[in-house]
């Protein structure tokens, strides 16, 4: 028996038990619903539609929220703040840094965007994004792993 | 092919009833797809209790989310996805009562599987071997022999790529081939 015939005998075998209720009518794992099935249904369909009716539009908790809204928005104007201020900083430091290079030559010009890069602590913001960045790189080849398998 | 066309045409006129608040249209969409949907829970519990409960579960659950239904993908295939969404994780909750892989039984004497009720062992025998593959296997060879062999249904009530849904047959194949081999090898045919 080739392997091609024993995949057709496996996927005829499997159309007999899985297969759906129609393929096999005469088949006994085919079943049909017990005859109050229907009712049952619609009798706890016409239940759940009665309760929500009765219930009404659920109303938005304003008094719980109203607190966490306030926190967010003061979260929100802080660190929106603190990025206009850090972003002034380091356009000054910029701007000077260029100056320095125009008016000293290339090697002034490096040192300075060094330093201009050291004061904005450039180097512990890049170490802290690739640390960052491993985990979820990670993570990602992880989970993508897992939903091809 | 009419009967499918119809049967998606009814399915719309309902659903369009259902959500403009007539509860009692919803009977008819039971009416259509109580069978299907008490046989899809069957196959993945094997209990016919069980499958009675967990598809008038899938029902509520279809009414309920109607409302968030808004045609871009046919009925039945929305309705097949929350089916099957809801019978895998009721079968998480309370697992099936099935034997491992390796225990599940190859009828000892293949030769003697000549005759109709000997079919209807051999059947019993994959159906068993069937429901102790992984989970991510059987439900990928339930939900594909259900759609009548149709990959993209599968996948889709599965919400699984294709090529998902293909490896994962392609290996419950080939675990169920290791297991059993004699009775693969052993058709009716080869014994006449």
């Amino acid at each position: 028996m080739s392997e091609m015939d024993r995949d057709d005998e496996l996927d005829r075998m499997l159309v007999r038990s899985f297969g759906p209720p129609h393929a096999h009518a005469a088949h006994a794992e085919s079943i049909e619903p017990s005859s109050g099935f229907a009712a049952s249904v619609m009798e706890r369909v016409r239940e759940e539609a009665a309760a929500a009716a009765a219930l009404g539009p659920i109303r938005f908790p304003w008094r719980r929220a109203v607190p966490g809204i306030c926190m967010v928005v003061l979260a929100v104007a802080v660190c929106a703040t603190l990025l206009v201020l850090a972003s002034i900083g380091a356009v000054r430091l910029a701007s000077h840094a260029a100056f320095s290079a125009t008016a000293a030559g290339p090697q002034a010009a490096i040192a300075g965007w060094a330093e201009t890069a050291m004061r904005l602590h450039l180097g512990w913001l890049a170490i802290g994004m690739m640390i960052a960045f491993v985990p979820f790189t990670l993570s990602r080849g992880w989970m993508g792993g897992r939903q091809r398998t | 092919m009419d009967a499918e066309l119809g049967k998606a045409a009814a399915d719309r006129a309902d659903v369009a009833r259902v959500q403009a608040g007539d509860v009692e249209a919803f009977a008819g969409i039971v009416r259509r797809w109580q069978t299907p949907l008490i046989n899809l829970a069957y196959r993945f519990c094997g209990d016919r209790g069980r499958a009675e409960e967990m598809a008038q579960e899938a029902f509520l659950r279809a009414y309920h989310g109607l409302d968030g239904y808004r045609g871009d993908a046919a009925f039945s295939t929305w309705l097949f996805a929350l089916a099957t969404n809801l019978y895998r994780s009721e079968l998480r909750r309370i697992p099936q009562r099935t034997v491992a892989l390796d225990e599940a039984p190859e009828p000892s004497d293949p030769a003697s599987i000549i005759e109709a009720h000997e079919l209807r062992d051999r059947d019993l025998a994959v159906r068993k071997a069937v429901l102790a593959l992984p989970p991510k296997y059987r439900e990928a060879m339930l939900l594909f022999y259900f759609h009548e062999m149709d990959v993209p249904a599968a996948a889709q009530s599965l919400g699984l790529p294709e090529g998902t849904v293909k490896a994962r047959l392609h290996r419950g194949r080939e675990l169920l081939r290791s297991k059993l081999p004699r009775l693969l090898a052993l058709t009716p045919e080869g014994v006449m």
